[in-house]
């Protein structure tokens, strides 16, 4: 992947080794400024309004029972940083799941599949 | 080569003459020809004068006397240019074009109506203006020229549609539709058809109706879709019975006659084209008679009096050289060429076809042109000429290639290919050749879509004619009724019709000779045939079509148990490979039937135990006879030959069948089945077999009715029992193949004896042992072995290809059709081939001879091949003898079979395993660990060993969490953290390759989030946990360092 210029990027799963892989991933060019977190709240707690990209999970509770799920911090992310980009991800292929998301502001759904890395750096690509 | 064109017997609708039928109206004016010459006699050279001639000269169109035609209308113009009257000159510039245009001088044609066009843009005269376009469409689409000929008449639809000019869209819809027709485009056809009949029936204009539906007919006709055809054509003739149009009933009785014609119903085609020649000559329609004559000569041509044919079409030529209707003389020296070259007649053949060639070639007929090419060619190639012939080929292809004509160029590559060959140039022979099989191809199946089409359609379409037969004879009446009206209503009429039809031209350059005798007889018969052939091939499809994928489901099945299932597992496998068994049974039960039927079954002779086969029927019943608490008695009476010569499986199939059937119908009791010596002599035994059930028994009636097929003794019997209703049926008639009889005993209520005799040679019972080693031969003897493996379907070439890699060190290049197949071929030595029949784009039969072709001197040309086909037509077995095929493996196959023949082709000598020593197991395997496969991780790391380090890493941290994790839930039965855990594990699972236990994470994860838990997925969770920890004992051993 040719990326033009490094870009801010958070990864909020809680499946660490698929944050690591899509970090390496995605920084296997160019040297993108990427943070990884496990949950939404820990995510919020750190977020600023600098961050360009936010690849959000759907599942969050593996390791915290209670935590929110990407959809409900999708929601808080769109109301505090309307601006950042939110690619939602999610290894359901649902259709009304996907609808939802996207109306509730994120740009892309994309299922954690084969093809799951490569989707995501098309998108950061063509941003 | 059989080739049949179908040229015009389509409705043209010339715009000019419906533009003289209004005007004339109008002045009020008596539109017979003897009415306007009296006219004429008075009138002063006047604008009305200018009209009559005008009129004259479109009344002399349609009685035919395009002389008088010409010369009305040049008169016309002359008036017209004198008193500089446009509109009249522009009329006249029309007429003088279609008079042209009729003597297929399309040049001068188009010259005029350009430059009435002139005219008309200059007086601003639409209606004018839009039938020129009409007009100059005509001639291009006569000319072939459809792009030009959309375009002149969209430019007229156009205009029509501005005016408000209904029956003028209508008949420039027509038009449109006719054009689409020629390029083969029938959706568009119909669909401007369509259009052009709904405005007719809405302005209740009949002869728009009549043409409508005749086209949309036809459009049906080309389809192959009879019964709308003929509904279609009924509709015209009615129409055309209304308004007395009697051309237009000549020219229905001869579309009616085609679809008879199609359906090889000669009798019938003959009537209706006698019943349009009738009414042709009646009205001095002289095309009519001529296309009426041209069709008869067909007829006659079909049924093999080639006397009457050669008649009939030289009365046709004659008429068409009188009303000089060139593509029409064109069409029947082609015809009567192709009758000469039939017999043998190769000057005459010669002489007709060159000047049916000279005529096209004048009219500037490209399609026509081609053809005649290609029929030259052919001519010389016969009169040993190949070098002139080629000369007529290539020019054919040209040709052909330029008009975008598939039929032609087939023709014209299968001529050059033959020509090549006759020259010795066995290289351009060769490509010419397989360009000629690439547009059989298209074109066959093109042919096959229609053909199938055709047999459904055939159906419909005798249902619609019992139905119409009884309403058909009540038309008639009418008709003839109304006929005898007409006549005294007055001649005129018929000529105010401004339809013009050009009816059928049906052209073959080559056909078979169809054998005398009575004509309906021979009718029926070659029904039947056809009947028997297709049936057969469709046993053939069907027999592939199923045991294609059958291959497969079994193939796999059996890899997948050879892997080492967990037990929940192979319970699920040995489900899938029982009933698939099953399945093939009643398969082969249809098709067996199907086989003896068409007296296609060979018996089998080889050495074997009758012990051995009655054991195995036990075996193989034992569990159901179990079930229904029956006895499952096997009783041998002594001195019973150790080995008999015979075929094995049909006789497990008799008794298979009857035993199975008397477990079937017996609700308690026993069933017994019993064999015993009936006569012996030194060479032969005749062996009794008798299986007695004390089952329901056969009422005394019903007996005889238990051997037809299908049929079972009480009505309910099927819904309670099951089955084909085909197994005692295919019993006796295998009993009877083997010269024996089938007899039954039975009482109602207490049951049956059914009992046969085969008389069987004594046979070895050394060669028995032997045969059952084969089951065992050891597929080792195959290492180093490179084949090709050719075969359309992925799922077929996997079962192939890791039967074979499991059990033998070889190597396979696969080929997903021939002619991959001869390209691998060509590149590299091979060892043998494994070659699948039915294949797209090159089939088996074909790659194969091409292989084979000696001419090609390719280097594998001597290799080994064989054939895997899921055909068990002899048909179909000597063809692949005859094609140069060694020896064929069906499918599905056993591994053995599939071992020894490769073993056999490539003169291996076959070993065998002794039961013992059979590896469960392949040893090589289990040295490495079946859980995870590192490619993925490598690939993903691009080979970088610190980064795959890192998430084995991450792997082997993440590992115990999770399995205490998982642990803690399952204690507390809190699913959810099951299903949370594993989720966020998947990644983990992807990347080390573990895709057995990420699906089993995936099912998981599923019962897990469930609303009911199912508990027994905690055996999954049990085997999922073993997994992790043994990927990590593996991963452990990794070290990059």
């Amino acid at each position: 992947m040719i990326f033009t210029k490094p870009k801010k990027i958070v990864i909020v799963d809680d499946d660490s080794m698929f944050c690591e892989a899509l970090k390496d991933y995605i920084t296997r060019k160019i040297n993108h400024d990427v943070k990884v977190y496990a949950t939404g709240e820990d995510c919020l707690q750190q977020l600023s309004s600098e961050t360009e990209f936010l690849i959000l999970d759907f599942h969050l509770n593996t390791h915290v029972k209670d935590a929110a799920n990407g959809l409900e911090i999708l929601q808080v992310i769109k109301k505090n940083f309307p601006k950042i980009h939110v690619i939602m991800l999610s290894s359901q292929e649902r259709y009304t799941l996907a609808m939802q998301t996207i109306q509730k502001g994120a740009e892309q759904y994309i299922i954690k599949g084969e093809n799951a890395f490569e989707e995501i750096a098309a998108i950061l690509n063509n941003a | 080569m059989k080739k049949i064109v179908l040229l015009s017997f389509l409705i043209i609708i010339a715009g000019a003459t419906k533009q003289a039928y209004a005007q004339s109206k109008k002045t009020g004016g008596d539109r017979t020809i003897p009415s306007l010459l009296n006219i004429l006699k008075t009138a002063k050279e006047d604008t009305t004068k200018v009209n009559v001639l005008n009129n004259l000269s479109e009344e002399s169109y349609k009685a035919g006397k395009y002389d008088n035609e010409m010369t009305y209308a040049k008169d016309a113009l002359k008036l017209a240019e004198k008193l500089s009257w446009k509109k009249g000159e522009a009329k006249a510039l029309l007429n003088i074009g279609s008079a042209f245009d009729d003597i297929s001088n399309n040049d001068e044609a188009l010259k005029n109506y350009t430059k009435a066009i002139k005219i008309y843009k200059e007086i601003g005269d639409k209606k004018g203006l839009a039938q020129a376009y009409n007009n100059i469409g005509n001639i291009y689409w006569n000319q072939g020229d459809y792009s030009e000929a959309l375009k002149s008449n969209f430019a007229s639809l156009k205009i029509r549609v501005e005016m408000g000019d209904k029956s003028g869209t209508a008949m420039s819809y027509n038009n449109i539709g006719n054009i689409y027709e020629s390029t083969g485009n029938y959706s568009e056809a119909l669909k401007n058809f369509f259009a052009s009949l709904t405005i007719s029936e809405a302005i209740g204009d009949k002869i728009l109706n009549a043409a409508s539906h005749c086209n949309i007919g036809i459009i049906y006709h080309n389809q192959g879709n009879y019964a709308e055809a003929l509904k279609n054509y009924l509709a015209s003739l009615k129409m055309e019975q209304e308004i007395g149009d009697k051309p237009g009933i000549a020219g229905s009785y001869n579309n009616v006659g085609l679809i008879y014609q199609s359906q090889g119903n000669y009798e019938e085609a003959l009537k209706n084209y006698l019943a349009s020649l009738k009414i042709g000559e009646e009205i001095g329609d002289k095309q009519g008679i001529a296309d009426a004559y041209n069709n008869i000569g067909i007829i006659y041509n079909e049924q093999g009096n080639n006397v009457e044919a050669l008649k009939n079409h030289f009365a046709s030529l004659r008429i068409k050289e009188e009303i000089g209707n060139k593509k029409g003389i064109a069409a029947s020296l082609n015809n009567i060429g192709n009758i000469y070259k039939e017999q043998g007649n190769y000057a005459e053949a010669l002489k007709n076809n060159f000047a049916a060639f000279k005529v096209r070639e004048e009219i500037g007929d490209k399609q026509g042109t081609a053809e005649s090419y290609n029929n030259l060619g052919e001519i010389y190639l016969k009169l040993g000429k190949p070098s002139v012939s080629k000369v007529y080929e290539q020019k054919a292809l040209a040709l052909a290639l330029e008009i975008g004509s598939l039929e032609d160029m087939k023709s014209a590559y299968g001529g050059l290919s033959v020509v090549d060959s006759a020259l010795g140039n066995y290289k351009g022979a060769y490509q010419n050749y397989k360009l000629y099989i690439t547009y059989r191809d298209s074109l066959i199946n093109k042919e096959n879509t229609k053909k199938i089409v055709q047999q459904q359609m055939q159906y419909d379409f005798d249902k619609v004619q019992d139905s119409t037969k009884a309403e058909q004879a009540k038309k008639d009446a009418i008709a003839v009724k109304e006929l005898e009206e007409q006549k005294l209503v007055r001649n005129g009429f018929v000529g105010g019709f401004s339809v013009m039809l050009l009816f059928a031209g049906v052209f073959f350059t080559q056909r078979n000779k169809i054998k005398r005798g009575s004509k309906a007889l021979q009718f029926a018969k070659e029904r039947a045939e056809q009947s028997e052939k297709f049936k057969e091939q469709f046993l053939a499809n069907m027999s592939h079509e199923i045991r294609t994928p059958m291959n497969a489901v079994m193939g796999m099945t059996n890899l997948l148990i050879d892997k080492h299932p967990r037990d929940d597992q192979q319970a699920y496998l040995t489900g899938i490979q029982k009933s698939s068994e099953n399945l093939l049974f009643i398969i082969n039960d249809i098709l067996d039937f199907s086989k003896i039927e068409a007296g296609k079954i060979d018996l089998e002779e080889i050495d074997f135990s009758v012990n051995d086969i009655v054991l195995l029927v036990k075996q193989t019943l034992q569990h159901k006879a179990e079930e229904k608490g029956l006895e499952l008695i096997i009783y041998m009476r002594e001195g019973l030959p150790e080995a008999v010569i015979g075929d094995p499986v049909r006789l497990n199939q008799i008794l298979m069948n009857l035993a199975g059937n008397a477990i079937k119908f017996t609700e308690k009791g026993s069933v017994m089945i019993e064999v015993s010596i009936e006569e012996f002599t030194e060479t032969t035994n005749k062996l009794h077999f008798a299986i007695t059930d004390t089952g329901i028994g056969i009422p005394k009636d019903k007996i005889q009715k238990v051997f037809e097929s299908f049929g079972q003794a009480h009505a309910s019997d099927t819904r309670k029992f099951g089955g084909t209703g085909l197994g005692l049926s295919i019993s006796k008639q295998l009993v009877e193949l083997h010269n024996g009889t089938i007899h039954i005993e039975s009482k109602e209520g207490s049951g049956s004896t059914f009992s046969f005799e085969i008389n069987y040679p004594i046979g070895s019972p050394e060669k028995i042992i032997e045969l059952k080693n084969a089951e065992q031969i050891d597929a080792s003897i195959l290492d180093g072995l490179r084949i090709v493996l050719a075969d359309d379907n992925a799922y077929n070439r996997t079962v192939v290809k890791d039967t074979l890699m499991a059990k033998a060190n070889v190597e396979i290049a696969e080929a997903i059709n021939g002619r991959e197949a001869v390209e691998l071929l060509t590149a590299q030595k091979y060892d043998v081939v494994l070659m699948d029949i039915q294949m797209p784009v090159m089939d088996g039969y074909e790659a194969t001879r091409i292989i084979r072709d000696t001419r090609l001197q390719m280097m594998n040309y001597q290799i080994p091949i064989i054939a895997l086909t899921a055909s068990v037509l002899r048909n179909d077995l000597d063809k692949i003898k005859e094609a140069g095929m060694n020896d064929y493996v069906p499918k599905p196959f056993k591994t053995s079979q599939l071992v020894s023949a490769l073993a056999q082709a490539t003169g291996r000598k076959i070993i065998y395993q002794s039961k013992k020593s059979e590896p469960s197991v392949t040893p090589k395997k289990m040295q490495f660990s079946v859980t995870t496969d590192l490619a993925y991780l490598e690939k993903f790391c691009e080979g970088d060993p610190v980064k795959m380090q890192k998430y084995i890493q991450m792997f082997l941290d993440a590992a115990p969490l999770l399995n205490s994790k998982i642990m803690e839930a399952l204690a507390t039965e809190d699913y959810i953290t099951i299903a949370n855990q594993v989720h966020g594990f998947k990644t983990k699972l992807t990347m080390m390759g573990m895709a057995e236990s990420k699906d089993l994470g995936n099912k998981i994860e599923l019962i897990c989030r469930a609303e009911k838990i199912d508990h027994r997925v905690q055996a999954d969770i049990e085997i999922f946990r073993a997994q992790i920890m043994e990927a990590v004992k593996d991963l452990k051993l990794f070290d990059f360092k």
